[in-house]
């Protein structure tokens, strides 16, 4: 049996993985503050105890295949980190990647690396607002006293690490992720000046970092001892998880969405609007990190009264090509493909006629044109070795989601059985890295292939230049000022 | 935060701090009715507790089996004649004294009382709080005062109540308390309501846990996370505890909760 936690942003999941499949599944939830505009915050202690009352959840569940637990695997959010003292207390609140306080560093710091294009070719990473580099330069600008009390600087998954082994490591892909690194894995001085010694020895997602120790193995309902397997990212677990290849593209609808491909070779130059980290357990991941996706649904669903589930149900009722209105959804700035920041999300076409359900299919529909042009982006203009989607996140279990990007893309797409694929890929690199390596067809394997219909494929092939066209006139608008 | 500096430990017991509490039965609340099973659990959940408090015979047998160790706090439960349910149960008097406790070997002394506005016994039980802080005092004993409102037979759970029986035990000179946790959404709105009782009184706050909820979910789980990013010293928990299928990993996992920090 093997024991999975997943450090999400909102949620951290716990799964026991048998031989054949989830066999328990537990989420506990991990609040956010937002004590500033453009902050987001958390508080370090709730990464343990998320933890801590997720495992009691599991156990509740299946206790018989949780008493059997042998190895804890893990995936980790990206970028989030709080500095902390040598005992381990935390100072301050954790910096989570989402929180954009550090815009003005960011830009600072990319002029000084030679512009964006300079840093992705050294790094992988686009250097923005939610950037580790940006923020430590924002720390010793603004609380310096943070940096000089501490430590160690960890993510939460590190920090959980930590508490149940005694032992402070990361792993190569949260590494590469943070940006701080070289693709050669050497740190980037410029991009952490003088803080080397705060950053964790990096180790391979498949390494054990030590043996669960007797005071969190009580508290967690585990056994003592047992190897605890650092793992990796989330995307790159999520990658691993979702059986992706470069001729299956990961596509995850989640809050925001993102097009993942792993590959054996890195390109050099990474291309251009994808970031580029090692995967897991080795190799490289393209990504391209979209713009809103599920939280453009959302906030349509405030607007509206509605939550998202319904929009959902009444965007179906709606024609492929929302009766006549085309979306771009780049709500707080266009990511993947486009990478401009200053662009907002817009609708054209709107009509008296139009009604909720057509402005939400436009919402979702706009996600998979975005989706469309990223595939061409991380599948490096190869588009025609694609034959098929990975699905991931959220968005695997969403029915008009997957109608929308199979026909919008022209491509089938693969749903496996668990829906967890972050949790499935962090799995796999527990049990390989205790040399019983599993087989994903076996752990978690495929239950749906979901063909395009071709109807849909041809009224959205007619819309496509039109699409594009709005799309390209859209993103080159001078963005209006925010109240 | 603002005012006095609150004691990190209450004599001899450290907080944040978890708490078995183990005197349901002698209310006439029965849970678990076999006596083998009881101290079963009662000794699987207490090896990952701070301490106990309990009614005169489970904590005999549990001192006498070597569940307690030398770390344990033990707290003798005083008054129990308020039998749950009863037409008399604000009636609540001794049914054991802290001389007693004192010559037991225990650490301290567990009171329960209750403030019902439409009550006339709860000028008497306020009166046995007074007489009982003065004896626990003399006799160096730690005194923890579970206090909360009582409404319409009813603990009383909102914040505004929890307070207010706060404020009247810390007042009374209740050097460790016992309340229960506030009625509020779990998250933000719980946490707050938390911080605004502790903020109340100048001693460390334990929280109750309540009745066992019965159902697989855990929902204790996410009291006490709320109860300590509140900044409650911990939590006394008997039912939920002794109730689960497994009181020991239970017993472990709030322990994790309380000693997070």
């Amino acid at each position: 049996m093997i024991l999975t936690i997943d450090f999400g942003t909102s949620v951290t999941k716990v799964a026991v993985w048998g031989d054949h499949g989830l066999l328990a599944l537990a989420r506990a939830e991990v609040a956010t503050s937002h004590p500033q505009l453009g902050w987001a915050e958390q508080d370090p202690f709730s990464w343990w105890t998320s933890v801590v009352v997720a495992c009691a959840e599991a156990r509740a569940e299946a206790p018989a295949a949780f008493g059997k637990v042998e190895v804890i695997g893990c995936s980790g959010a990206r970028q989030t980190f709080v500095p902390l003292t040598d005992s381990a207390e935390p100072i301050g609140k954790g910096i989570i990647w989402s929180d954009r306080r550090a815009v003005v560093e960011a830009a600072a710091l990319t002029a000084a690396l030679g512009g964006q294009d300079a840093v992705v070719r050294q790094t992988g990473v686009p250097l923005d607002g939610g950037s580790v580099a940006a923020k430590l330069a924002w720390l010793r600008s603004n609380e310096p006293g943070r940096l000089a009390s501490s430590r160690w600087l960890l993510s939460p998954r590190d920090l959980v690490v930590w508490r149940m082994t005694g032992e402070v490591v990361t792993d190569s892909t949260l590494a590469s992720r943070s940006g701080l690194y070289d693709l050669r894995g050497r740190l980037v001085d410029l991009l952490a000046p003088g803080l080397s010694h705060l950053l964790p020895p990096v180790v391979a997602p498949t390494t054990v970092a030590g043996a669960l120790r007797a005071v969190p193995a009580a508290e967690l309902g585990l056994s003592r001892g047992i190897p605890v397997v650092v793992g990796a990212g989330d995307r790159q677990c999520e990658v691993l998880g979702s059986g992706a290849a470069i001729s299956h593209p990961m596509v995850s609808w989640g809050t925001t969405a993102n097009v993942s491909v792993p590959v054996h070779r890195r390109p050099d130059p990474p291309p251009r609007g994808s970031v580029l980290t090692r995967g897991a357990p080795t190799g490289w991941v393209l990504e391209g990190g979209l713009s809103a996706a599920g939280s453009f649904l959302a906030w349509l669903g405030r607007l509206v009264g509605r939550d998202p589930d319904e929009l959902m149900e009444l965007a179906a009722g709606s024609p492929p090509g929302a009766r006549g209105i085309t979306a771009v959804p780049w709500l707080d700035g266009a990511r993947a493909p486009w990478w401009q920041s200053d662009a907002r999300a817009g609708f054209v076409g709107v009509g008296t006629a139009h009604d909720a359900g057509d402005v939400a299919r436009a919402v979702v529909e706009s996600v998979a044109w975005d989706v469309s042009r990223c595939l061409q982006l991380v599948a490096g203009g190869r588009r025609g070795g694609v034959v098929g989607l990975a699905l991931g996140g959220a968005g695997a279990g969403i029915g008009l989601w997957v109608d929308v990007l199979t026909a919008v893309t022209g491509l089938p797409a693969v749903r496996r059985r668990s829906g967890e694929a972050a949790s499935a890929g962090a799995a796999l690199l527990a049990a390989a890295a205790t040399g019983h390596p599993l087989d994903l067809e076996r752990l978690d394997p495929v239950v749906a292939e979901i063909a395009p219909d071709p109807s849909a494929v041809e009224a959205y092939r007619r819309q496509q230049g039109s699409a594009e066209l709005i799309a390209r006139a859209l993103v080159a608008l001078p963005a209006g000022s925010p109240a | 935060m603002t005012g006095a500096p609150v004691p990190d430990d209450v004599g001899g017991l450290r907080v944040p701090a978890l708490l078995l509490a183990a005197d349901h039965r002698a209310r006439g609340v029965l849970t678990v009715e076999r006596y083998d099973e009881y101290l079963a659990a009662l000794t699987a959940a207490v090896a990952h507790c701070d301490g106990v408090l309990a009614s005169a015979q489970p904590l005999a047998d549990l001192r006498r089996s070597g569940a307690l160790g030398p770390a344990h706090r033990t707290y003798l439960s005083l008054n129990r004649t308020g039998l749950a349910g009863t037409v008399f149960e604000l009636d609540d008097r001794l049914v054991a004294s802290v001389e007693r406790a004192a010559a037991d070997g225990c650490s301290g002394v567990k009171h329960m009382t209750r403030i019902d506005d439409a009550d006339p016994l709860t000028a008497g039980a306020l009166e046995l709080l007074g007489r009982v802080l003065e004896a626990a005092q003399a006799a160096g004993l730690e005194a923890l005062v579970e206090v909360f409102g009582w409404r319409d037979r009813r603990m009383a759970r909102d914040t505004d109540s929890i307070v207010r029986a706060a404020v009247i035990a810390h007042d009374l000179g209740a050097p460790l308390l016992k309340v229960p946790v506030p009625d509020e959404p779990s998250g933000e709105r719980r946490v707050e309501a938390v911080a605004r009782v502790v903020a109340s009184v100048g001693v460390p706050v334990l929280f109750l846990g309540g009745p066992h909820s019965g159902g697989a979910d855990r929902p204790v789980l996410g009291e006490v996370t709320d109860v300590m990013a509140g900044g409650g010293a911990g939590m006394a928990i008997g039912r939920t505890v002794f109730m689960d299928p497994d009181p020991g990993a239970m017993a472990a996992a709030v322990a994790g909760l309380v000693h997070a920090r």
